[in-house]
């Protein structure tokens, strides 16, 4: 079993990851700012509406997860949205994080990205500790 | 030993993308450093803020030091191309490298006739800038005088073409042009930069041409390489951008002429990704598509 992807028991599991990893706690010393992801809608891969989640990042903490509200959208330091075949892509592990940054496969929507692009490392790590969460994917993904 | 002449067996082939680019260098990249009137800049210089001054200056030297590093670094691929007979390439790559050396040339001419500073400006090289002009651009260039693979070859432009011009020199240039022209400042040195971006737009032109040419030949394990080489240079590329800001603010506080890191930022990847879709864009054709692309498919 696992939990749904983009659920609020999947970022919960997902922050647990990243507080029980010293390669994040280490990477994300110096990152300051929440953050909220957001997956856009694919019917063909079975994500039905737009979703997001909301990670609270501070040196190396993950302080606090949830889905996003409205509210985080407009709060939070960084919101980065992507379309359902990127996160695929990045889950799974064949789209690189911050290629995708590069290409616009990842687009951010709110935030600087000159303070964002530093954080290279810890971006990684953050996916890393996503990849460890068990996830239950769309039933389309392993079409 | 050599075995034939392409010139006299087969001729030029004028329908080449590279040869085509050779005609418009030579009708394009003929400007002369020592033409450019400073007399403007001079007096701009003297009417500049502490701070205007040490962006200008700091500006100026990453420009020069940039430019000397591609003259001096560029001439293991043309001996490359040289020795793989590409001759319409090769004849391309000497406008290439004399283009480089005005570069440096009018960057030089600028320091010694309008600024006045007598101090060390490798001052202005922090540790991203270190990481790739000391040590990438000549490593990745370097390796080519022994290894000229394809994977070599590859992760040299993508190191020279796709980052220092591309990512690096071009949103310098075209960014503080910008501000020059805005403010109606150093008319010598938007003159001269007005004149380096055309020269390095055909640069990037040939980088593109080259990665496609060798993503198009020998697929994706150069795609892989070109990816894994961005990805590898990407922080210290965009580290150099974020030096010459934090430089500038922990000196006066804030930015001279209201500079904006983001404005810099996001024209560089903007561009880098418009680059690499047209890379991309190579795994499904063939060599020949790359070699006699239409003119209007031109970047």
């Amino acid at each position: 079993m696992g939990e749904i992807l983009f659920s609020d028991l999947w970022v919960k599991g997902w922050g647990a990851k990243l507080s029980a990893s010293d390669i994040y706690r280490i990477a994300a010393s110096k990152w300051e700012g929440d953050i909220v992801l957001v997956m856009d809608p694919d019917i063909g891969l079975g994500v039905t509406k737009r979703q997001t989640v909301y990670l609270d990042l501070w040196h190396g903490d993950c302080r606090d997860t949830r889905v996003a509200t409205e509210e985080d959208e407009r709060e939070a330091t960084y919101v980065i949205s992507a379309s359902a075949h990127s996160w695929r892509g990045i889950l799974e592990g064949s789209l690189d994080p911050i290629m995708a940054l590069m290409r616009g496969r990842l687009t951010l929507k709110k935030g600087s990205l000159a303070s964002l692009l530093p954080y290279t490392s810890a971006a990684k790590e953050l996916v890393v500790a996503a990849r460890e969460v068990e996830t239950i994917f769309p039933e389309e993904w392993s079409k | 030993m050599r075995e034939n002449f392409q010139t006299i067996s087969n001729g030029l082939n004028r329908d080449h993308v590279m040869f085509r680019l050779w005609e418009k260098a030579k009708r394009l990249g003929i400007w002369n450093p020592t033409d450019i009137d400073f007399t403007g800049d001079i007096d701009d210089w003297k009417d500049a803020t502490d701070s205007e001054r040490d962006l200008t200056l700091h500006v100026t030297t990453l420009f020069l030091s940039g430019e000397e590093a591609v003259t001096l670094d560029l001439l293991p691929l043309i001996g490359v191309i040289a020795r793989e007979g590409k001759l319409e390439e090769e004849m391309y790559l000497t406008s290439f490298l004399w283009e480089e050396a005005k570069h440096v040339d009018f960057f030089r001419r600028y320091l010694d006739e309008v600024m006045t500073d007598g101090g060390d400006l490798s001052r202005y090289h922090g540790d991203s800038y270190k990481t790739i002009f000391y040590d990438e651009l000549p490593a990745a260039m370097g390796r080519l005088r022994e290894d000229d693979s394809p994977l070599a070859q590859a992760e040299a432009a993508v190191t020279y073409n796709m980052v220092v011009e591309g990512m690096l020199a071009e949103t310098g240039y075209h960014g503080w042009y910008q501000i020059l022209e805005q403010n109606g400042l150093m008319p010598g040195m938007s003159q001269g930069i007005g004149f380096v971006q055309k020269d390095e737009s055909r640069h990037l032109r040939f980088g593109i041409y080259l990665l496609s040419r060798l993503v198009a030949e020998y697929g994706d394990s150069v795609w892989e390489a070109v990816e894994n080489k961005m990805t590898a240079l990407f922080v210290p590329a965009i580290g150099i951008i974020n030096e010459l800001f934090d430089y500038q603010e922990a000196l006066f506080g804030k930015v001279a002429f209201d500079l904006k890191r983001d404005d810099f930022v996001e024209y560089a990847m903007v561009q880098f990704q418009k680059r690499m879709d047209r890379i991309e864009k190579a795994r499904s054709q063939t060599v020949e598509e790359i070699l006699f692309r239409e003119a209007s498919d031109e970047d």
